[in-house]
């Protein structure tokens, strides 16, 4: 195993000098100690030298050719076999200058010098030969470096892949949670307008029969995305569904909802609602808002949209002890009116530079597509919202709830 | 080690050769052109060369010292502002060769090479020179490679927070 220059116990390469002549030796000794940073490693026999090498390794060989006990062909051949990496450099007499060449594809040969050497030629062979290795070294550690990043990202990808399973799951599921349909009550007619984020937002819908020929209406929109937002919207359906048939107003509704959440899950997810109960027989709307959008009244007889006001906290942030009176506003409904409840995705639709969709733009297109009634309404409302909407793809769920009451409907 | 991934192929590569000398041009060329597979390309001016480095993507550069309208140190040094990663070696007669070895700090040089020179010498500092050259390349790639690799990875787990957290 070849360790790279880094690995050495200081920065500082060690260059080996091989060379049966002393005097040689000495001379590139001086050499290098004086002119430049390098430790020197020298032998006289190569044998002495290649045990050095089996121990620890160098960064750069300079060997005679001409040894009594071992040529410097043989020595830098096993020395190639010990340190692939290290460059190998040899100094010839004019002589054996032939063999050096025919040598240097078969030993790996980084360099020749001829004898008598010149001391700045030198000095610049085993600059370019130490630069290379520590190139070589770099480049190994980069590759190296690559493949585990390369890994790292597949076994990311595989478990993103999971993760979009489990939440292509639970978004189907949560679209189950969800009613098909909205059917009509009397005189009273049900339009919804649902578009999901690209991620799994929190908006859900939902209506129950009261006793007493009521209906309730919730609309709601839950902190958190994902498989969070799924999970506590499967909470709040099982909250809202146990007032199902029962003799109960808006504010029992919204308590009950509200000690589910806050009890139910630790870590915190809040809700904000809209709930409208619709007394179908006087008829009358008892409406209780918990931090929802104000829902918006359309007289469309005198064409005027009214605000519904109504009070209240959202839903889990408190426990029951703490959660304040639900405020709750009652509205008679004449004969053409729609109530329209929505989420803030509505009007917090991004238009870009900062700007969003807004109340004055909502309300607006309403005048506009005020004759319209349910489900063409809502369309109508839809488009002039998504065309003027920055992204393609909405970032929160968009919801829009309208309940219209025409006299003309026979009471079934 | 030989052939391994991290050991790139040294025997191609765009050459530059710069002599005001049209016969050491046509000598080094021709010896060229048989012993190796580099593409060799041979200006007796060094403005043309500068030129032409400008607009393609060389490998290694090899000039005279002594030429007329402008000298080999000068016109390396402006390859080195063109192409700083492309080793420049110089040719150089006796007399000047104590200026090509302070050349070689100042402008940078990879190497210079005795005039009259051997071939065999000259083979093989052109196949260090363009090994070096392909060690610097295959570096850079792999360094992109690298960083694209880790803005992949920063974009996916941003992705994976965003769904689910």
């Amino acid at each position: 195993m070849d360790q790279s220059p880094a690995d050495n116990k200081s920065d500082t390469p060690v260059v080996m000098i091989v060379d049966d002549e002393p005097m040689v030796i000495r001379s590139l000794e001086s050499l290098l100690q004086l002119e430049t940073e390098y430790r020197i490693s020298s032998y006289q026999s190569p044998v002495a030298a290649l045990d050095r090498l089996k121990e620890t390794p160098v960064d750069i060989i300079v060997s005679d050719f001409m040894m009594p006990d071992m040529n410097g062909l043989e020595f830098l051949r096993e020395a190639r076999s010990l340190h692939p990496d290290v460059p190998r450099i040899m100094l010839t007499g004019y002589a054996d200058k032939e063999n050096a060449i025919q040598a240097i594809n078969e030993v790996g040969l980084f360099h020749y010098v001829e004898k008598p050497w010149d001391n700045d030629y030198l000095k610049m062979v085993i600059r370019n030969g130490l630069e290379q290795r520590s190139l070589r070294a770099v480049l190994k550690r980069r590759i190296r470096e690559l493949d585990l990043t390369t890994r790292r990202a597949d076994r990311l990808h595989e478990e993103a892949s999971l993760l979009q399973d489990e939440l292509d799951q639970a978004r189907g599921l949560l679209h189950e949670l969800l009613p098909g349909s909205l059917p009509s009550h009397g005189p009273f007619e049900l339009a919804v307008h649902f578009q999901p984020a690209m991620q799994i937002g929190g908006d859900f819908y939902d209506t129950l029969p009261l006793a007493g020929n009521r209906r309730a209406v919730l609309l709601a929109d839950l902190t958190g995305h994902g498989i969070k937002a799924a999970l506590s919207t499967a909470l709040l359906k099982f909250a809202f569904s146990r007032f199902s048939g029962k003799d109960v107003g808006p504010t029992r509704i919204l308590e009950g909802i509200n000690s589910v959440l806050h009890d139910g899950l630790p870590s915190g997810v809040f809700a904000a609602a809209a709930l409208v109960v619709i007394d179908i027989d006087s008829p009358r709307y008892h409406i209780a808002n918990a931090g929802a959008p104000h829902p918006l009244l359309l007289r469309r007889s005198s064409r005027k949209i009214e605000r519904v006001f109504a009070e209240g906290l959202l839903l889990g942030v408190a426990g029951a002890d703490e959660f304040p009176d639900v405020e709750v506003t009652v509205v008679e409904p004449r004969p053409g009116d729609g109530l329209l409840l929505m989420t803030d995705g509505v009007t917090e639709t991004e238009l870009g530079d900062d700007r969003h969709y807004g109340d004055g733009s909502l309300q607006e297109c309403l005048r506009a597509a005020l004759d319209k009634t349910g489900e063409d309404l809502l369309r109508a409302l839809e488009s002039h919202r998504a065309a003027q909407r920055a992204n393609q793809n909405d970032g929160d769920d968009v919801t829009m709830l309208i309940i219209d009451y025409s006299q003309d409907r026979s009471t079934p | 080690m030989t052939g391994s991934d991290n050991q790139p192929k040294h025997d191609t590569g765009i050459l530059v050769i710069v002599d005001d000398e049209e016969m050491v041009l046509t000598s080094l060329k021709s010896f060229l052109t048989l012993e190796t597979e580099y593409e060799v390309k041979t200006f007796l001016s060094a403005k043309e060369a500068l030129e032409f480095i400008r607009s393609t993507d060389i490998d290694l550069v090899m000039s005279d010292y002594l030429m007329p309208e402008m000298d080999g140190i000068s016109f390396l040094a402006e390859v080195r502002k063109l192409r700083p990663e492309v080793p420049r070696i110089i040719l150089t007669g006796y007399a000047d060769k104590e200026n090509a070895i302070k050349a070689i700090n100042d402008v940078g040089l990879y190497q210079y090479i005795e005039k009259p020179w051997s071939n065999d010498d000259l083979l093989i500092i052109l196949r260090n020179g363009m090994e070096k050259q392909k060690l610097m390349k295959k570096l850079r790639e792999k360094i992109e490679e690298i960083n694209k690799a880790y803005g992949d990875l920063e974009g996916l787990h941003k992705e994976i927070v965003k769904t689910f957290v």
